[in-house]
């Protein structure tokens, strides 16, 4: 049965009426119509669905929409704080990352809650950020340049 | 009934967002006025000049990440000297000139290659045009007239005029068939980095692929077909599934095409009900048995037997049988690949809207030609009554040649009688897929005694892509049906200089459907030839990077892509101890790629380190979409190298998930650096050449490091 739901997306306090176990990433897409968003694979393989709940990455496909009651989503139709575009967002398009950029919302989440949480990150720890996000297209090496520049390096 | 409250917040974020993606700068108000009062003027197929100034150019082909919503536009604007600031891009099909071959597609890694002059000259014939009308108005010679950001000038009176004033005159002059192109040394936009155009929108969110489309009065739809290929639904209960609230109906779903399979389909107000839907149905259907072969262990079985007997000759030339008895050195090997699933990151999705005297489609589609025949067929409307709203392709890869899901939304919507969203759940994906075949090779090279190959006697078996599209088939030379595809790159042009071979070719049935996959024939060809030619080169006692140079001396172009790779790659300084390098090297479509990668094993894993791609595609048109395809080619060949295998079990695909069919993940990707030989020939084909050379300069590395030659794929 559907039930109401309130969480806040992108700054936003919202209230959704629907079945309290759709998962998250349907509510977005279906009901909100936030399509950036993306479904690669139901089951948390493929990191497309990647948003942020309360600061944390998570893939948005696994979470029933009950489970956010109260907190805080971001999705990449939120992310930049302004007008102007979120330094991740812009580091992405300075080093040209993506292709056919399906998954490449999920990879910016995921790297924009990489560098929130540690603003200067190693080889390593990049690594264990991005491991779960796909890419078909093959980005990563663009995806590691892009990070990089925006932590502040040099992206080399 | 789903309620929401969205804030205005949101609305504005994507409305600002959503602008960045269209490209379009207005910066005077008085412009945008202007562009009310009068009508754009097309010029031929390809470019529309508005009142406005803003220049429209027809995208033909499918913008799936190669950058050709990019390279494209950049061919018309250099030669009309557009600004490019403010061209905008359509997609565009319905005329001869967008078709390659007498059919519109994107595959082949043919985009630039046969779109290089057509477009250069569709710029330089409207430039000449606009000239002429400027030279007309100001009654000057239009030899001292110059253009520049879409403006004709006149730099000793200081007439000016925009080619959106000129664009009316210019319509009533015949545009030139041969127009003068430019000298490449002029070009200020072929060469350079221009931003790809979909960047913003695909780092926003805003990109819109087929699954995004929304129409109103929309259903959702999502297939269950057979897990066993061939089996169709006798039985079903579809009341468990109409119990799920939001299911509106389940239908049968025809089977999309021949060869492929029907089943059944949920359809519902959104795509988590009628997954659910989905989910509570297939318990209760009843198929018949399926018509594939059961498992792995019975397709090997049918490739070894083929293999053990002759098969239809593809190709000879000398007479290899008798110069094996000649040579004293032979090498014999046998290699087998697997089925591969193409995993575009959206799953395959299209939206249709069937109504009584028109239809609409929304779909990414690599096959703009083929999908108006289908649904002039499923429809019997008219090729002017259907309307194909082209979208981002979530990956092609190959899979989106295919019609099948446009034809699911097609059917649904007819049953229907509503726009239908059909999106195809990740397992449906994997299940019923059309997969890169997998192939056997029973190879014996004899070399002269230099060590030079001196016949290539060469038998593969595996399934055939002209069982389901017989125009593509060949007659061999002694009248057999040949799939030119399937022994691409191993009959002419043959990369090496081999005075006797032989090449026979062997349909596999076993049943489960395949289709192209980024490289085609050759992810399977170059993997056994490059293997082979470094079996050969440790044979003859040579280098491996220095055996290829010998045999293709004769080739400049081959030999100095080779030699760039010798050099970034550092291949004269060995590696670390522990640490292997392998090379292989492709001619593909004239595109020369040799792919250096450094390896080393872990426990027993393989672990790649570094790639290091040298190519020769001709003139780059942009350096770095050039570049992103290169590094995304290596790491799909990658990949597949490593981890890649579609398992048939039960006659059926047993993967369901990704969870079950890895991919090469972030943290076991390579450094990868690519190098261009500078060249001022014709561009060449950048997509699919470095996928099919990863694979075995990666085992030839691990050769390196203890000695073993991997012969069957995947490695993991």
């Amino acid at each position: 049965m559907p039930e109401p739901v309130s969480f806040t997306l992108n700054g936003t306090s919202i209230t959704v009426e629907t079945s309290p176990e759709t998962p998250l990433l349907w509510v977005l897409r279906e009901s909100l119509g936030l399509t950036g968003t993306k479904y690669g694979c139901g089951v948390g393989s493929c990191g497309a669905c990647t948003v942020h709940l309360d600061g944390a990455p998570i893939r948005s496909c696994l979470y029933p929409v009950a489970s956010v009651a109260g907190k805080a989503v971001v999705t990449i139709e939120g992310l930049a704080p302004s007008d102007d575009l979120h330094p991740v967002q812009q580091a992405w398009i300075a080093e040209s990352v993506a292709q056919c950029g399906y998954c490449q919302s999920g990879q910016i989440m995921a790297a924009a809650a990489l560098l929130a949480a540690t603003p200067d990150p190693s080889d390593e720890q990049i690594a264990e950020a991005m491991s779960g996000n796909l890419c078909r297209c093959g980005t990563y090496p663009a995806v590691r340049r892009a990070i990089k520049l925006a932590a502040g390096g040099t992206g080399a | 009934m789903t309620a929401f409250t969205l804030s205005r917040r949101t609305l504005l974020g994507a409305t600002i967002a959503g602008a960045f993606s269209v490209g379009i700068r207005f910066s005077e108000p008085e412009l945008i006025r202007e562009a009310t009062a009068a009508e754009p003027v097309p010029f031929g197929a390809w470019i529309t000049v508005h009142p406005d100034n803003t220049i429209e150019i027809a995208l033909h082909k499918s913008e799936m990440g190669q950058g050709v919503s990019t390279a494209l536009p950049m061919l018309v604007a250099e030669e009309l000297d557009a600004d490019w600031d403010t061209i905008t891009v359509r997609d565009a099909y319905g005329r001869p000139e967008y078709g390659t071959f007498g059919m519109q597609f994107t595959f082949g890694s043919m985009s630039v290659s046969t779109s290089w002059l057509p477009l250069r000259t569709a710029g330089a014939a409207v430039r000449a045009v606009l000239l002429e009308a400027a030279a007309a108005r100001w009654e000057v010679p239009v030899d001292t007239l110059r253009t520049e950001r879409s403006m004709v000038l006149h730099d000793a009176t200081g007439n000016a005029a925009t080619y959106g004033e000129l664009a009316a005159d210019a319509a009533l002059l015949p545009l030139p068939a041969q127009p003068a192109l430019k000298d490449p040394a002029d070009f200020t936009l072929i060469g350079t980095n221009v931003p790809r155009r979909d960047s913003v929108a695909k780092s926003t969110g805003t990109a819109s692929y087929g699954i995004d489309v929304v129409v109103p009065d929309m259903l959702v739809a999502v297939p269950l077909r057979p897990a066993a290929f061939g089996a169709v639904p006798e039985s079903w209960d579809e009341s468990v599934a109409l119990a799920i609230p939001g299911v509106v109906a389940v239908k049968p779903l025809p089977a999309p095409g021949a060869g492929m399979d029907s089943g059944l389909a949920v359809i519902a107000t959104g795509f988590w009900a009628a997954s659910q839907g989905r989910d509570a149905l297939a318990p209760t259907v009843v198929w018949t048995a399926g018509t594939a072969l059961a498992d792995d262990a019975a397709i090997t079985a049918q490739l070894e037997a083929l293999l053990a007997e002759p098969a239809p000759l593809a190709f000879e030339v000398g007479n290899p049988e008798a110069a094996i008895q000649r040579t004293k050195t032979r090498v014999e090997a046998t290699y087998t690949t697997p089925f591969l699933a193409h995993v575009t990151m959206e799953p395959m999705s299209a939206v249709a809207h069937v109504r009584a005297d028109a239809v609409e489609i929304w779909t990414g589609t690599q096959a703009q030609g083929f999908i108006f025949p289908l649904v002039e067929q499923l429809t019997g409307l008219p090729r002017t009554a259907i309307v194909l709203h082209q979208q981002y392709l979530g990956t092609g890869m190959g899979r989106r040649v295919e019609t099948d899901v446009v034809a699911d939304a097609i059917n649904l919507s007819s049953m229907m009688q509503a726009p239908v969203k059909v999106i195809w759940p990740r397992e449906e994906d994997l299940r019923h897929d059309f997969y890169r075949p997998a192939t056997a090779h029973a190879i014996t090279v004899g070399l002269d005694p230099s060590g030079r190959p001196f016949t290539w006697n060469h038998r593969l078996a595996g399934e055939s892509n002209i069982t389901r599209y017989a125009f593509f088939s060949a007659t061999g030379p002694t009248g057999d049906t040949i799939d030119p595809m399937m022994v691409s790159g191993l009959t002419d042009p043959f990369r090496y200089p081999v005075p006797h071979r032989r090449i026979e070719s062997a349909v596999a049935s076993s049943g489960v459907p395949v289709g192209f996959w980024r490289g085609v024939g050759e992810t399977n060809n170059a993997f056994v030839v490059e293997s082979m030619i470094n079996e050969l080169a440790e044979a003859a006692g040579t280098d491996p990077l220095q055996y290829r140079l010998d045999l293709l001396a004769d080739d400049p172009r081959s030999v100095a892509v080779l030699s760039l790779a010798r050099d970034e790659s550092g291949w004269d300084t060995p590696p670390p101890a522990g640490i292997g390098r392998g090379v292989a090297f492709t001619d593909f479509g004239g595109s020369r790629v040799a792919t250096v990668i450094e390896a080393t094993i872990v426990d027993t894993a393989p672990r790649i380190l570094k790639a290091t791609v040298a190519v020769d595609c001709g003139l780059v048109v942009n350096p770095v979409i050039a570049q992103q395809q290169i590094s995304g080619a290596t790491i799909t060949g990658l990949s597949a190298a490593l981890l890649e295998q579609v398992v048939i079990a039960e006659g059926g695909v047993q993967q369901r998930s990704l969870a079950e069919y890895p991919l090469l993940r972030y943290d076991q990707a390579p450094e990868i650096t690519v190098v261009f030989v500078p060249s001022a020939e014709p561009p060449t084909g950048l997509g699919e050449p470095a996928t099919v050379t990863a694979p075995p300069a990666l085992t030839a590395a691990l050769w390196a490091v203890d000695g073993l030659r991997r012969r069957s794929l995947p490695l993991r």
